[in-house]
């Protein structure tokens, strides 16, 4: 494994902090282009209908509309990474109330918002398919009667309301649950819940005359994005540019192309550039929300607690159209069985169809619903045993060489360690109180691979310029961590590194922000292209000294003659000596992860590749009169494989926890005939700074072998426990737990009236 | 149109606007501080608060003319471009700036907060606080930024 | 975001005195609403619920401004801020009003939210109603035909309608000062604990005799009917007795004759039947604490 540099598991500053807090960061909503156009988009106002005439003609024509297109100007572009079946605005058939039919750019963005009332559209209404359940009924109405026509990678099995379903099946379940002491079946259910990026989606769009795009976009994945553009819009890929402005908020649901291929198609229409920004309802309404779910487990488990067995189904719903869901429905498999052992599984994760909204990647996509489901049941099978959770949980808990669900060898296995170390600082054991009950739960991760590349330059001053097509959305990944990481193997202090990030004209290629990928991999990419410097800085200096290049040493500036002071150059000589063209390049892809793939089936995740392990402990207080859940402490004890930088490391696992106790306790999209009723933030309910407590931190620490320096992910995997942990502590604290979330007051109060 | 005078950060405007305008798109728009943002257009988040006579207010639905006459502070008046407030230097230092886009509105609300009561407990903290939503930090961080802050603070 | 100013409004006035505020609302009829501090209003008119051709600003009318102690009341005017409220040094008895005052949006909607616009808005989940219910307030309102007083629990006729004609103002809110030994409360419970439209809120007011029993009592609910209301069946199971824990709950049994909740996003008729007496009774027990310390 490399050495780590002094620059490693230091809390520096981030290189973005003086911008964001003297207010001139700029971020995609701040951004203009001179001469721009503002653009809105007309939305369905059914769930499911055909369309039987869209009129424009009194849009067109309003004094300050520059241009409008409806799905008659876009037939052939249509969206789809894992399934190909979202055309970009609706032509015939639409599938989600909100779905967008027609787009204007005006002089303004009033002038827009009038222009799309005056579209005139008229419908014939479909049968609305609600819920999963519907979906899959024998006679339900298909929402995508010719899917099979759509292309789709071939991994993805897929059938009429069916969007994907992925199985998982190892060793012989049926075995296992008919010679089981015990066995438990439950059903679970989650509510869609959304990202709320502060910053909604937003870009800018320009098209010169020689038909070459410029995308300016808040967004999480340049390259993507430009691969989207290039694809649904039929433009060659070299043709298109994006540009990452600053970002408010991502965690996933800025991965595919939103409103950018609209403002490239007025852009060329208008020959102006572009603007487009979502509203808060937009957001709320139509944008990749985390699938809903319905999970139904049965657990196997023999009289003394060993877990023997589980199986199940998790349903998810994903809404009118792909987008990421095929692929995360293979993640439920993965987590239903958490981190612990089996002597059989046999899961399913099935993405469904509905006249919603489709839904996207929102951090540790696909995994709170299973682990809500997995972690509940573990608690009422250690009730139901006599067994204390935290050592029906210790008892059965992976460790190195054991298998995970697909037959991966796990290593560097960190459960146990955390899950003590959370429980010690919960205080488990110690009697909460009346009304008050102590909780865990426990998950894992992947740290998603696929390839980044990086350039790192010398200035003529001799500072160095790192050019990384990562993208910073916020976790400091890039202006914290990656610059640790480079700055570190340079022998620099971080700030003294300028960092030019995410645009696909001026640096290379990245996997982009997400699946936790992004200090692991780019920083790793990073350190090998400053390496490659180094040894050009050293190749150029020795020449010119006259030694051997491993003579040398890089140090305050110089680089000089380990053994002889004087013998020395100064970096800015060595500068000049490279004509101003030292470059150094790095490359990096996680190697896979060897499993039994004959453990699998349809699925896109098959195994978790460097995972990282984490466990939660939570104490909360119930109101007996009202049944309101009060959370009073919320540990998270994660490991990290070995953290870069620990600040912003607690600071990805504390935000993770509150998002995910936003989802455990506040959170849902409430829908009634395929209508968001609570389409803003009044009514959609964010945790605020009272509603929960300090977020205490753990980080844990077992290297891998797979990450540079050992480092494993971090960002996504606090989201996924909270749900169950808050469900867990529930239990303890008043005897019961709610099978559906969010955890409602009135759904507590309910479940202890039947108690 | 109305005309409506606003000190912005110490310097004084005089501006036609129209009669329903809003003060953050004033002052975004017109006066071209962008620092202060829009995220729920309804008073419901925080990103958009701004001092008026020293008031943490919600700009998104605070009519400009509300303001006529008035002195409002924007995130940019905070400090002076070469050296920083104690709240922005905690933030900055805390680990309380993720993305960032909630952190113009937490530094003003925050300025009040510290500005009316010194040595604020953390509930106080908390309470005076709540009309800020973040959506990245989990809010542990910034709670330590404003104690941070306070510890410094000169009122 | 939607970026942009409220269109409809072609004209924004700022009255400086009470009758050129009724004047001007006067001429210009019903396309032109009273602005307060506008946190409720500068929402609707972003959501274009309402579209006024005009503004007419009460907050530069001193009148509306006043908050001062009279003889054994508390007047409040109508466009006193719900944060100079919660600064105020009321009288401990009116407790209440200073806690619901607390709860109304966050610091920012306190700031400038005002209590007669609050009031005029007719939520049936406003805060600060219950809690004026609770503690006997008068509401003095003028307008074009002259001025005259209600009882709070009067102002709400329907929901989302007070008895305000369409150029009355909300000039004050006069909140008596117990002469005996009084204590109030307020209760509100939401989805979550800040900046909460609320599921159910209460209040209560008790004035205790001499001899500890109950001489007066007020009970305020929020949230479980179209307008606020007042619990009388439960004021009057508490009087001439000593409000302990069985009095308190069989109060707030009684409060469930007046409550006619609905299913809303927020929660069900149900569960807003079956958490209000506890509501009420822990308020009756607050309330009744606090009495008995100045007995």
């Amino acid at each position: 494994m490399r050495t780590a540099p002094g620059t490693i598991g230091v809390s520096s500053g981030r290189l973005d902090a003086t911008a964001k807090v003297s207010g001139s960061f700029v971020y995609g909503v701040d951004a203009s282009r001179p001469g721009m156009l503002w653009a809105r988009l007309r939305r369905s106002d059914l769930p499911h209908a055909e369309i039987t005439r869209i009129d424009v003609t009194r849009a067109a024509e309003l004094p300050g509309v520059r241009a409008v297109i409806t799905g008659a100007d876009t037939a052939g572009c249509v969206a789809g990474r894992y399934v190909r079946d979202e055309p970009i605005l609706a032509a015939g058939r639409v599938r989600y109330r909100g779905e967008p039919l027609a787009a204007v750019a005006a002089d303004t963005e009033e002038i827009a918002e009038e222009a799309c009332r005056l579209i005139d559209v008229e419908y014939e209404p479909l049968p609305v398919v609600s819920s999963i359940a519907e979906a899959l009924a024998p006679d339900a109405p298909l929402i995508h009667p010719d899917w099979e026509s759509y292309w789709a990678m071939p991994a993805i099995r897929r059938e009429g309301n069916v969007l994907s379903r992925a199985s998982l099946r190892r060793g012989d379940a049926a075995a296992a649950f008919a010679t089981a002491d015990r066995v438990f079946e439950d059903r679970y259910e989650t509510a869609m819940v959304h990202q709320v990026s502060l910053e909604g989606r937003v870009a800018i769009a320009e098209v010169d005359g020689e038909g070459n795009v410029h995308v300016w976009s808040s967004h999480q994945y340049p390259f993507g994005l430009r691969r989207d553009i290039a694809d649904i819009l039929n433009i060659p890929l070299h043709k298109v540019r994006v540009t990452i402005t600053g970002v408010g908020g991502g965690f996933g649901g800025k991965l595919y192309a939103g409103v950018e291929p609209y403002c490239v198609l007025l852009a060329r229409a208008t020959g102006r550039p572009v603007k487009m920004v979502h509203t808060r309802e937009e957001e709320l309404t139509a944008t990749s929300p985390r699938m809903g779910s319905v999970v139904e487990v049965r657990t196997a488990v023999s009289a003394d607690g060993r877990f023997l067995a589980r199986e199940g189904t998790v349903f998810y719903e994903a809404g009118a159209y792909s987008e990421s869901s095929p692929g995360m429905a293979s993640v439920g498999p993965m987590i239903l069985p958490g981190p612990y052992r089996w002597e059989a599984l046999a899961i399913d994760g099935v993405a469904v169809y509905t006249n919603k909204a489709n839904c996207g990647s929102y951090r540790a996509p696909g995994a709170p619903q299973a682990a809500f489901a997995g972690e509940s049941q573990i608690d009422r099978i250690a009730a139901e045993l006599g067994i204390d959770p935290l050592e029906l949980r210790l008892m059965n808990a992976v460790e190195d060489g054991d298998l995970g669900p697909s037959g991966q060898v796990l290593e560097a296995v960190s459960i146990t360690e955390a899950l003590r170390r959370a429980a010690a600082r919960i205080g488990w054991g110690e009697p909460a109180g009346p009304n008050r009950g102590k909780g865990l739960a426990c998950s894992w991760w992947t740290t998603t691979g696929m390839p980044s590349s990086a350039y790192v330059q010398l200035n003529e001053d001799g500072t160095f310029v790192l050019f990384t097509g990562a993208t910073e959305i916020g976790t400091g990944a890039v202006t914290a961590g990656v610059a640790q990481m480079c700055a570190g193997e340079l022998g620099i202090d971080p700030c003294d590194l300028t960092v030019v990030s995410a645009d696909t004209e001026t640096t290379p290629y990245d996997f982009g922000a997400q699946g936790s990928r992004t200090t692991v991999q780019a920083g790793a990419a990073a350190v090998v292209a400053a390496a490659d410097l180094r040894a050009q800085m050293l190749e150029v200096a020795a020449e010119k000294l006259g030694c051997d290049p491993t003579d040398l040493v890089v140090a305050d500036g110089e680089i000089r003659h380990r053994d002889d002071p004087a013998l020395a150059l100064d970096v800015v000589d060595v500068a000049r000596l490279g004509r101003g063209g030292l470059l150094g390049r790095g490359s990096h892809e996680q190697p896979p992860t060897p499993f039994d793939e004959t453990t699998v089936e349809g699925a896109v995740v098959g195994v978790f590749h460097n995972p990282a392990f984490a466990a939660h402990a939570c104490e909360l207080e119930v109101d007996p009169v009202t049944g309101e859940v009060t959370v009073q402490r919320y540990v998270i004890a994660q490991d990290v494989g070995r953290v870069v930088n620990p600040l912003y490391a607690e600071g990805q696992m504390a935000g993770a926890v509150v998002q995910g106790l936003g989802q455990a306790l506040y959170e849902e999209l409430v829908y009634r005939d395929g209508e968001v009723l609570n389409p803003n933030l009044t009514d959609y309910k964010l945790p605020t700074i009272v509603d929960v407590p300090e977020i205490e931190t753990i980080l844990v620490e077992q290297p891998s072998s797979t990450g540079v320096y050992g480092t494993k992910g971090v960002g996504e995997q606090g989201i996924i426990a909270p749900p169950a942990c808050v469900n867990n502590a529930l239990r303890d604290a008043v005897g019961v737990q709610v099978a559906r979330l969010p955890i409602t007051a009135e759904r507590v109060w309910r479940e202890m009236q039947q108690e | 149109m109305i005309s409506v005078e606003l000190r912005v950060n110490g310097s004084d405007y005089r501006l036609d606007v129209p009669p329903g305008a809003y003060l953050l798109d004033v002052l975004r728009d017109r006066l071209g501080l962008l620092g202060t943002k829009e995220a729920c257009a309804e008073g419901e988040c925080g990103a958009c608060t701004v001092l008026l006579d020293g008031m943490a207010i919600d700009s998104c639905i605070l009519f400009a003319a509300q303001a006529n006459g008035r002195e409002v502070t924007t995130v940019e008046g905070l400090s002076s471009p070469q050296h920083l407030s104690a709240l922005q230097r905690a933030f900055a230092r805390a680990g309380a700036v993720q993305c960032g886009f909630c952190t113009p509105g937490f530094l003003v609300a925050a300025t009040e907060l510290l500005e009316r009561c010194a040595e604020p407990s953390e509930a106080e903290i908390r309470v005076g606080l709540a009309g800020n939503l973040c959506r990245c930090t989990g809010y542990t961080n910034i709670v330590a930024a404003v104690r941070a802050a306070a510890e410094e603070w000169e009122a | 975001m939607t970026a942009q100013a409220a269109t409809s409004v072609l004209g924004f006035h700022a009255p400086r005195t009470l009758s050129d505020a009724i004047d001007a609302k006067v001429s210009l009829g019903g396309d032109a609403a009273y602005l307060a501090g506008g946190t409720d209003l500068g929402v609707l008119l972003r959501r274009r619920r309402l579209a006024p051709a005009h503004l007419v600003s009460l907050t530069s009318v001193p009148d509306l401004q006043v908050m001062e102690r009279r003889a054994g009341e508390v007047v409040v005017g109508g466009t006193v801020t719900h944060r100079r409220i919660e600064d105020a040094d009321l009288p401990e008895p009116l407790r209440a009003l200073r806690e619901a005052c607390s709860t109304v949006g966050s610091v920012q909607t306190r700031n400038v939210g005002t209590i007669g616009g609050n009031l005029a808005n007719a939520s049936p989940a406003a805060d600060t109603a219950p809690a004026l219910v609770a503690l006997g307030a008068i509401v003095e309102v003028a307008g074009p035909d002259g001025e005259r007083s209600v009882p709070v629990e009067s102002f709400f006729t329907g929901y989302r309608t007070t008895m305000l004609g369409p150029s009355d103002l909300l000039v004050a809110v006069r909140i008596p000062v117990p002469a005996r030994a009084g204590g109030s409360a307020f209760e509100k419970l939401g989805r979550r604990k800040a900046m909460e439209i609320s599921i159910a809120c209460v209040a209560v007011r008790i004035e205790l005799a001499p001899d500890g029993t109950v001489a007066s009592a007020g009970i305020g609910l929020g949230s479980v009917a179209p307008t606020t209301v007042r619990a009388v069946e439960a004021e009057a199971s508490l009087l001439g007795a000593r409000p302990g824990p069985d009095e308190a709950r069989r109060a707030g049994l009684a409060a469930l004759e007046a409550c006619t909740p609905i299913d809303d996003v927020r929660a069900t008729a149900a569960y807003r039947r079956a958490v209000v007496p506890g509501l009420v009774a822990r308020a009756v027990e607050r309330a009744a604490t606090s009495a008995e310390l100045r007995r």
